[in-house]
């Protein structure tokens, strides 16, 4: 079955790949931010989030107790088969689009 | 750097995901809030916080992770509040599947707590009298018991002499306070400028010390509780006498006028007391107004052993021991009493005083329920109402949880399937309990909602039935009593079926073998055995009340108390009665007047000790205590009481006026004397005066019916009452009448009558309540229990539908059929027969002995009672059965 990715859901998958295994709430806001230049709600990341775990693309668990916050244990994603193979599927069917382009893309 | 996240968004983050496990969000939002606070200010910290968890509480994320809360890595409920809501949710389709099982629970539970409410309305108020007086566990009140020679109490006072309070005062340390009372019935009246405004007459006022103030508590509006009682001719005004008198004008310092011979000066105002004290004085009058020996005279106050009419409470020391003061009391009589006695009413030198007479210390909380003293200020409830009461509320309780759990054990074999089902997937038996338990107490809660809405219309009805004035209110802790106790009524009725159904083995019912009951029904028999027993002990209680009732109404009681109303007898009319008597009787609708010191319905309190009779030719002490009656010439003819010896006093014999006496003929019976005409015209000495005996009246009941017809005896001296018989036909035309001659003839006294057949209702009005309470009661334990029957009869026939299908196709009757299944209940109703009766037997005779004249027990009330509980359960469990019967075979078996 073809899922459809959104904007938002890839980016934020892509991110999480990028972390490694410090993909959490927090440090997934800020390389958002940072890197992306995207200021998102909190809400709306774990919306996000939510959104790609009942897609199967995501997996979570609780970290250990933290020092920093309050003791409290982060929540840790981490992207599945299923999330791979969706993001590559996207990156191949921009590649396919950017391969047929009759105009010029690139822009140096 | 020691900055907090705000509590209160935390606070609300967390409630609002609740039941979700949201740590790693609230994790997250903290980290934000402390780089924040580095990076900004505390305030921007803070917003930028509460903008996060309002973002996130409108995100998908928090519904999606409150959506999977229930099970899953999300979740943060503990499991069995899941199976809770499980069990919520099937015991709801279960009550919406078996309507009728839950009609008949939720109807019956509901009627029973309603029952139970109200009953408890009722006693609470009934055992808080006296409670508002703060020091009420420390107040007393003296008492007085008269005894005859063989120690027998032949009078029971609860005022006592006056001397006696001030000697209790200096004789025992332990009473701290001591203050007298006593009830004067005085005419009061408004002056204006000289002229008559308003008068009444004032039944409740009472004289009374000060220190009554430091016994008991008084709401004092004005005036100074210290003093305003002070000096004599001073009176304090309940607020209602107050208003009545004086409308909106403050009263104090105003005068009122006592018996046209005084004036009273009003000093203060008080709040009327509770309705749940033993008194409610209207007027407090000063009591050294006493001391004037126009009055009473302070001398009387020192030394009248005999006038019995003083009020006397004590406040006794704190930690002292009433039972220990009243041990004392025959020492104190012997001291203080005893001489004399013997020195002024010539009592012989052998005189015992504490042999002849008792004093009590009784706690003034006992009045009203546990103190039935022959002059009670008002009338008393009775404990053992409350007792029969509480119990009657306990049986109706007990029957609709019968229902319950009668209902809940048969409809198990219903639920066999389900309970094997749980058990299969690991429901423990204790689960399955629990299951079953709430299951039955939200049952109950569902009646306790309904109960609450009846409730609210039977205080109503509760309080014209008691003259009460109960308010229900759930604001008080009453609420968690009725929360209370309907979680236990629900746990006690689902707790039997709760065992029986998490005993079902789960491979029999899912097998496809019917879950049963074990025991053959044992218990469900059991119960309905025991509903019915106590619905006919209820109905024979019913019927037996009603029919002494009836007796009461309908016995021969020897006088005639029809179109008879009494006046008050004043003194003044004394010098012109003939004339005011001649005027009277003067008009047809008059048929006779009489004076009396006291009237038929009331008690009979006066003695003058026991009369020396002649027997033979010697004239000796009878030994027989023989109650008077002052009784004018007309009197016995006004009453039609019959004379069975001798004459009527007559006004052609001038000794008639002082030395005659007329006696009743059980006092005949106990003076020995062989015949009425015994003793006629013989000497008889009563009261130290020495006259002959001329006649002897037929017994009448001058009491009420509880009362045994005493000696009694009539001689004509003081009066305090006037008696008018009317001629039947013409009842307002003769009121007119006496109205219009007593206007003439006493201008200054209010026109205030009774009328004597009112009075004699007025003394059966507790049984009259307590008949209609057995019959409310009784109606509603036997329409209950039929409930119960109904269902459990529903069940049953359902149960059997394809037996009794196979029945009629081997060729079994219609009417065969319902013998059968008619037959159990009718053994089991007959059963609970013979267990009622016996119980009902004892407690009625009980009943009936507490009047002296009353019906033998019937036993064809019992019979009849019996008869009506078989019919009704009968027609009851045939709208089952019938319709079990007439089914055509075809359609039940169909299926096999």
């Amino acid at each position: 079955m073809k899922t459809y990715l959104g904007e938002l859901e890839e980016l934020v998958l892509l991110t999480i790949a990028s972390l490694g295994d410090n993909a959490y709430g927090v440090s997934i806001q800020q390389e958002l931010e940072v890197r992306c230049h995207r200021s998102i709600t909190i809400g709306a990341l774990h919306a996000t989030i939510a959104r790609l775990e009942q897609k199967g693309f995501l997996k979570s668990w609780l970290g250990g107790a933290t020092a920093e916050r309050g003791g409290r244990s982060k929540r840790f994603y981490e992207i599945t088969q299923a999330g791979k193979k969706a993001v590559s599927e996207s990156k191949s069917l921009r590649d396919e689009l950017w391969d047929l382009s009759k105009v010029k893309l690139s822009v140096k | 750097m020691n900055h907090q996240p705000p509590r209160l968004a935390r606070a609300f983050f967390e409630w609002f995901c609740r039941p979700a496990r949201v740590e790693d969000l609230v994790g997250d939002i903290d980290e934000w809030f402390y780089t924040n606070c580095q990076r900004h200010s505390l305030a921007r910290a803070r917003a930028a916080y509460w903008g996060h968890v309002l973002s996130l509480c409108f995100s998908y994320a928090i519904r999606k992770r409150k959506r999977d809360a229930k099970i899953g890595p999300y979740s943060s409920t503990h499991s069995s509040f899941i199976m809770f809501e499980n069990y919520l949710k099937v015991a709801l389709r279960n009550i919406f599947k078996n309507k009728l099982t839950a009609v008949i629970n939720i109807a019956g539970l509901s009627l029973a707590i309603t029952s139970a409410l109200l009953i408890y309305l009722y006693i609470r108020d009934e055992v808080s009298y006296e409670r508002h007086n703060r020091q009420a566990d420390r107040i007393y009140r003296v008492t007085r018991d008269f005894l005859s020679p063989d120690g027998e109490p032949t009078l029971q006072l609860g005022n006592v002499a006056p001397p006696i309070g001030p000697l209790l005062k200096n004789d025992f340390g332990q009473v701290e306070v001591m203050a007298r009372t006593i009830n004067f019935n005085l005419v009061i009246g408004l002056e204006e400028n000289g002229a008559l405004q308003k008068s009444f007459n004032e039944q409740r006022l009472f004289l009374a010390e000060p220190e009554i103030f430091k016994i008991l508590d008084f709401n004092i509006v004005t005036g100074d509780e210290q003093t305003a009682l002070e000096r004599p001719f001073t009176v304090m005004l309940s607020e209602q006498a107050a208003r009545k008198y004086f409308g909106d004008q403050n009263p104090v310092g105003k005068r009122l006028r006592g018996n046209n011979q005084f004036d009273l000066e009003v000093t203060g105002v008080y709040k009327n007391l509770p309705l749940q004290s033993h008194w409610h004085p209207e007027m407090l009058v000063s009591f050294s107004t006493l001391n004037d020996s126009t009055i009473y005279g302070r001398r009387n106050l020192e030394t009248n052993w005999g006038n019995n009419a003083f009020g006397t409470y004590l406040l006794l020391g704190d930690g002292f021991d009433a039972k220990q003061l009243e041990a004392e009391m025959p020492a104190f009589l012997d001291r203080h009493f005893g001489p004399f006695a013997k020195a002024n009413y010539g009592a012989p030198p052998d005189f015992v005083a504490s042999k002849r007479t008792k004093l009590h210390i009784q706690k003034v909380t006992d009045i009203h329920l546990r103190s039935q003293l022959d002059d009670e200020l008002e009338v008393n409830g009775n404990i053992n109402n409350v007792y029969m009461m509480g119990v009657i509320g306990l049986f109706i309780v007990l029957i609709a949880c019968f229902n319950f759990v009668n209902l809940s054990t048969a409809r198990a074999t219903k639920r066999a399937k389900e309970v094997g089902m749980r058990k299969a997937v690991g429901a423990s038996k204790l689960q399955l309990v629990n299951q079953h338990l709430s299951e039955s107490v939200l049952t109950a809660f569902f009646a306790l909602a309904l109960a609450l809405g009846i409730a609210f219309f039977g205080v109503d009805w509760l309080n014209r039935f008691t003259q009460k004035e109960i308010t229900l209110s759930l604001a008080s802790d009453l609420f968690l009593w009725l929360v209370a106790f309907t979680l236990l009524v629900g746990l006690l009725a689902g707790f039997y079926p709760a065992f029986v159904i998490s005993g079902f083995k789960s491979v029999d019912v899912l097998k496809g073998k019917q879950g049963s009951v074990p025991g053959k029904g044992m218990l469900r028999k059991a119960l309905v055995v025991a509903q019915f027993s106590i619905s006919i002990t209820l109905i024979i209680a019913t019927a037996i009340t009603m029919r002494q009732l009836s007796y009461l109404n309908q016995r021969d009681l020897g006088y005639d108390r029809d179109q008879v109303v009494i006046l008050p007898y004043y003194n003044e009319l004394a010098g012109s009665y003939e004339s005011f008597y001649q005027e009277l009787v003067k008009s047809t609708a008059i048929r006779n007047a009489a004076r009396s010191s006291r009237v038929p319905t009331g008690r009979l309190l006066d003695d003058q000790g026991t009369p020396s009779i002649t027997k033979g030719d010697s004239l000796f002490d009878s030994g027989i205590p023989t109650k008077y009656v002052t009784a004018d010439f007309e009197f016995l003819d006004t009453y039609g009481i019959a004379l069975v010896a001798g004459r009527h006093f007559s006004k052609d014999i001038p000794t008639d006026d002082s030395l005659a006496f007329i006696v009743n003929e059980a006092a005949v019976r106990e003076y020995g004397w062989k015949t009425p005409e015994e003793g006629i015209n013989k000497d008889f000495v009563y009261g130290g005066t020495r006259g002959k005996l001329i006649g002897v009246v037929k017994d009448f009941h001058f009491e009420s019916l509880h009362q045994k017809i005493v000696p009694m005896i009539f001689f004509p001296n003081y009066y305090n009452n006037l008696s008018v018989k009317i001629s039947s036909e013409s009842l307002a035309q003769g009121l007119a009448h006496v109205e219009k001659v007593w206007k003439e003839y006493l201008p200054n006294r209010p026109f205030d009558y009774e009328v004597l057949s009112e009075n004699y209702g007025r003394l059966y009005r507790p049984e009259q309540k307590q008949s209609q309470l057995f019959i409310i009661f009784s109606g509603l334990a036997i329409f209950i229990a039929c409930l119960g029957l109904f269902g459990l009869a529903t069940f049953n026939t359902l149960q059997r539908v394809k037996e009794i299908g196979i029945r009629k196709v081997l060729g079994a009757s219609v009417p065969g059929i319902l013998a059968l299944l008619s037959r159990e209940i009718v053994i089991l109703v007959l059963l609970a027969n013979v267990m009622a009766w016996p119980v009902a037997w004892y407690f009625m005779s009980l009943w009936l002995n507490g009047f002296a004249y009353h019906i033998p027990m019937q036993w064809h009330l019992f019979v009849l009672a019996s008869l009506a509980t078989i019919v009704i359960a009968l027609l009851t469990v045939s709208l089952q059965t019938v319709r079990a019967a007439t089914t055509n075979p075809s359609n039940t078996l169909r299926y096999e």
